[in-house]
């Protein structure tokens, strides 16, 4: 079923909105929160609020891509399920992936609230293309450094090397941007 | 906690983003980055070869041996035959980082960046001019297939740029299996089934496949009747139309 019927769907109130965007999206849904929370309960309870927020906000919502629109929710709950659940930061790929990140703004940093997402973007799009796929494969669908060397037919030890540069120039960039004493 | 807010900030990136790093495109993007690379290095390997053997009869005062590199090879390693091999390989550097570099550039000699081992076969990139030469029907068996297995019971092979297609079909059964051998690189197929005018669109991103080994798909195509025939276009990963080929089924009794 096409992305527009599924909308449809979703403002008809019709409950086969939820099926259809399971049988579309669903794998993708759950490959992202497994990954973040590293658990297929955590996963599954993820996946299930995301339909549910979609089922809620849609509408007045009107989501350009249906995909990235429930990859944005899955992921956002999926941190916050992490945030939330003990049993979950003693597992999850989001510990590693929250170590990472801290490299880049240092915790003290007086940095302003809003804007980051919007410099973030603004570094990706000056990054070369395929390293701009590479960040967003890793901290936005949080996949591991071995399931990124398998995609990309690179090594392990390339692939964590060109996301150490990567993080190294995003920090200088939000540096640069006000983000970082 | 900083590493949580960057994170949840990466969370509300735009939807361009999130959409252009699918898994098939992120496969499709560095497949294709990879094969420029190799074909660059293999170019400046033909290239240093001929310069190697004419530069010292230049300065023994003879004249320059008379070498001769396949053309297959030229071909293969810069479609656009415009590119030199130092041109490529600057090209093919400043496209890559430096630390990855070296690894590829080992890589990428071992798997065919000597020239004199340079196999002819390689112009199978190459789109054939002439559509019959892609219809050929040979030993059943995917003789040079190398997949590591055999399948002596599949007929029709057709092959298409580095693509090679066979067909098994049975009498009473309409649905016919299309087993493809992929070169490394991704593409789309178009198949369509006549004279019903099916049309199957088989997309295969990334193989898992091991160094040198060709990776092997197979699709079951519906509606064969011993009337059927069907016709197969191939799309690279980048876009480039490879061409169109058809294959018969042979219906077995």
């Amino acid at each position: 079923m096409e992305d527009s019927d599924i909308i449809g769907l979703y403002f008809d109130r019709d409950e086969r909105a939820i099926s259809e965007s399971d049988a579309k999206y669903g794998v993708l849904l759950r490959g992202i929160s497994k990954n973040l929370t590293g658990s297929p309960d955590g996963a599954e309870e993820c996946v299930s609020d995301t339909y549910l927020a979609a089922l809620n906000a849609i509408p007045p919502t009107v989501p350009q891509s249906l995909r990235a629109y429930l990859c944005r929710i899955v992921r956002n709950l999926s941190v916050t399920y992490f945030r939330k659940s003990a049993s979950a930061r003693r597992k999850a790929v989001t510990v590693p992936l929250t170590e990472e990140l801290s490299e880049i703004l240092p915790d003290r940093s007086e940095s302003p609230e809003t804007g980051l997402t919007e410099s973030i973007e603004r570094f990706l799009r000056e990054e070369r293309e395929d390293n701009r796929l590479l960040f967003i494969r890793r901290y936005f669908y949080g996949d591991s450094p071995e399931k990124l060397a398998g995609m990309t037919m690179m090594s392990v030890g390339q692939i964590n090397a060109r996301l150490f540069r990567l993080r190294k120039r995003l920090a200088k960039y939000l540096k640069e941007e006000g983000f970082a004493p | 906690m900083n590493g949580e807010r960057l994170l949840s900030a990466i969370g509300s990136i735009g939807d361009s983003f999130i959409n252009s790093a699918s898994e098939e495109n992120v496969c499709r993007i560095f497949r294709a980055r990879r094969f420029r690379l190799i074909r660059g290095l293999t170019a400046a390997a033909c290239a240093c070869a001929v310069i190697s053997f004419t530069i010292p009869a230049i300065i023994n005062g003879r004249p320059p041996v008379n070498v001769t590199v396949p053309e297959s090879s030229v071909e293969a390693s810069d479609s656009s035959a415009e590119a030199s091999g130092s041109a490529a390989v600057s090209e093919a550097l400043q496209e890559s980082e430096t630390t990855d570099v070296s690894a590829e550039i080992s890589e990428a000699a071992s798997q065919g960046g000597d020239p004199a081992s340079a196999d002819p076969q390689v112009s199978d990139e190459e789109p054939p001019s002439d559509m019959s030469e892609a219809f050929q029907v040979s030993d059943p068996t995917f003789g040079e297939v190398t997949s590591g297995e055999e399948y002596p019971e599949f007929t029709d092979e057709v092959r298409l740029g580095g693509w090679i297609f066979s067909l098994y079909s049975r009498e009473g059964d309409e649905n016919a299996v299309l087993k493809v051998n992929w070169p490394s690189q991704a593409g789309t197929l178009y198949i369509t089934v006549y004279p019903s005018e099916t049309e199957y669109i088989e997309y295969t991103p990334c193989f898992s496949q091991e160094e040198g080994k060709a990776a092997v798909t197979e699709h079951t195509i519906a509606g064969i009747t011993a009337e059927s025939y069907i016709t197969i276009t191939v799309v690279t990963g980048s876009g480039e139309t490879i061409g169109t080929v058809t294959v018969y089924p042979t219906i077995h009794r």
